[in-house]
C-alpha cells in the first residue's frame, strides 16, 4: 500500500493568495444577484429561478488566473481525499459547495470578510452531450470571472465560457451561495 | 579545463532548475490535513435508516410557529452518528484554522462564517458517505436560523438571528453551534420557537 494511504495526515497544496478581478481604475469587481440573473437570462429563456444567499448581496469576482489555480488545487484536494464525482449520483451540489467553501477560506485569509466568491451551480436540461457527459438533466458549476461566466464540469474539470456552452439555452435553475 | 567548464555548466543548470522550482513553489502554501474519519451511519435491518422528507416537513412545520422558510431538497435522509458528526466538525475546524488562524486568534469571524463552516462540513459528510457506501441519499445536515430571544449557554439573548447546524443523528434531531460547540436535542434548544428558517 502506498505510504500516503497509511499516513494520518497529508500535506495538501492550497491555491495562491486570493486575487480579485479589478477594473481598469483598480477597483475590486463585484456582481450582485440581479446582474448575474440578467447574464443567464440573456442565454436561457428556460431559466425559472435564481436562488441566492440573502446575507451576502455582493459577490466578489476572482481574477481568471486565480480561479484556474483554485480549480487545479481543488482537484488535487479531491484526489488526496479519494473523492471522485460520479455520474448520476446528484452530488454536484456538494462539489459546488465544497469548492465555494474552499474559496471562502482563501477570501478570509486575504481579509475579505463580507463577501463570497461569485461561484455556484446550475441545473441544465442538456440537449447536447458536452465534456463526455450525455444529454440528460445535469448539474454543473459556474464561476463569474473578469472575462465572463465560466462553466465547469465537476466530473472531469472541463470548462468553457457560458457563450460557448452548447446547452446554455436550457439552463433552468441557478444557485448562487 | 574542460572538466571545470563542464562543472560550471552543470552548476548553472542546477541553479536554473532550483530557481524554476522555487518560482513554481513561491505562490502556493501547503497545509497539513488530517485524514477524514470513516463515516458512521445508522443502520436498520441491515439497510441505512432513513427519514422521509415529507415526514420531516410535517414535523417541523407543526412545531415551529415562526418558520418562514423551509427548504428540503431530497426525498429522504439518512441518520449518522453524533460521534462521527463531531469528528467531522473537528476536521472542518482544523482545516479552516490551518489556513486562517487569525480568525480564531482574534475571535472575530466573517459575516457568513457559521454558514460556510456548516455547508463545508455537510458537503464533506455527504461526499464521504457517497465514497464509502455508494449511497445516493444524503445525511440530514443543514442550517437553522433562530432569533436569540433566550440565552443558550454562552450565546447571549441579543434578539438577533443566529445560524446553527441542524442534524439528524442517532435517534433524534439535534442543534449544534460550530463556534461554542454546544449541542442539544432539538426539543431542548431554547430558541426553537423562534426559528425562522431551516435549509437542508
Amino acid at each position: 500500500m502506498p505510504q500516503s494511504l497509511l499516513a494520518d495526515t497529508i500535506m495538501i497544496e492550497m491555491p495562491a493568495a486570493f486575487v480579485p478581478a479589478r477594473t481598469t481604475s483598480g477597483t475590486v469587481q463585484y456582481i450582485d444577484e440581479k446582474e448575474l440573473e440578467n447574464s443567464f437570462r440573456k442565454h436561457s429563456t428556460n431559466l425559472k429561478d435564481v436562488v441566492y444567499n440573502h446575507r451576502i448581496r455582493n459577490f466578489i469576482i476572482p481574477d481568471t488566473n486565480w480561479l484556474h489555480d483554485l480549480v487545479d488545487t481543488y482537484e488535487a484536494f479531491l484526489r488526496h481525499n479519494h473523492l471522485r464525482p460520479e455520474q448520476d449520483t446528484w452530488d454536484c451540489e456538494n462539489y459546488s459547495i465544497l469548492l465555494n467553501s474552499f474559496a471562502s477560506i482563501r477570501l478570509w485569509q486575504a481579509g475579505y470578510y463580507d463577501t463570497r466568491l461569485a461561484l455556484g451551480w446550475m441545473r441544465v436540461q442538456a440537449k447536447y452531450p458536452w465534456a463526455g457527459i450525455p444529454d440528460a438533466i445535469h448539474a454543473l458549476i459556474f464561476a463569474v470571472t473578469s472575462e465572463g461566466i465560466l462553466v465547469i464540469e465537476p466530473q472531469n474539470g472541463a470548462y468553457t465560457m457560458l457563450e460557448d456552452y452548447p446547452n446554455k439555452g436550457t439552463i433552468e435553475e441557478v444557485y448562487l451561495f | 579545463m574542460k572538466r571545470i567548464l563542464l562543472h560550471t555548466r552543470v552548476l548553472s543548470y542546477l541553479l536554473i532548475l532550483t530557481g524554476l522550482l522555487l518560482a513554481s513553489c513561491v505562490s502556493h502554501e501547503t497545509v497539513q490535513v488530517t485524514r477524514t474519519p470513516k463515516p458512521q451511519i445508522i443502520a436498520h435491518e441491515q439497510k441505512p435508516k432513513v427519514m422521509p422528507a415529507r415526514f420531516l416537513k410535517l414535523q417541523l412545520e407543526k412545531q415551529l410557529p415562526e418558520l418562514e422558510e423551509l427548504v428540503i431538497g431530497d426525498q429522504h435522509y439518512i441518520y449518522i452518528t453524533k460521534e462521527w458528526f463531531l469528528e467531522m466538525n473537528r476536521w472542518t475546524e482544523e482545516f479552516i484554522k490551518n489556513q486562517a488562524p487569525h480568525l480564531y486568534a482574534a475571535n472575530a469571524f466573517p459575516t457568513d462564517y457559521r454558514e460556510t463552516h456548516i455547508m463545508f462540513l455537510s458537503s464533506m459528510v455527504n461526499l464521504q458517505i457517497a465514497r464509502h457506501y455508494n449511497l445516493k441519499s444524503s445525511a440530514l445536515i443543514g442550517t437553522l436560523t433562530a432569533k436569540s430571544v433566550v440565552p443558550w449557554g454562552n450565546i447571549p439573548a441579543t434578539g438577533k438571528e443566529e445560524i446553527y447546524a441542524i442534524l439528524l443523528s442517532d435517534s433524534s434531531m439535534m442543534v449544534f453551534d460550530v463556534l461554542t460547540k454546544q449541542i442539544c436535542d432539538i426539543y431542548d434548544f431554547p430558541n426553537l420557537k423562534h426559528t425562522t428558517a431551516i435549509i437542508f
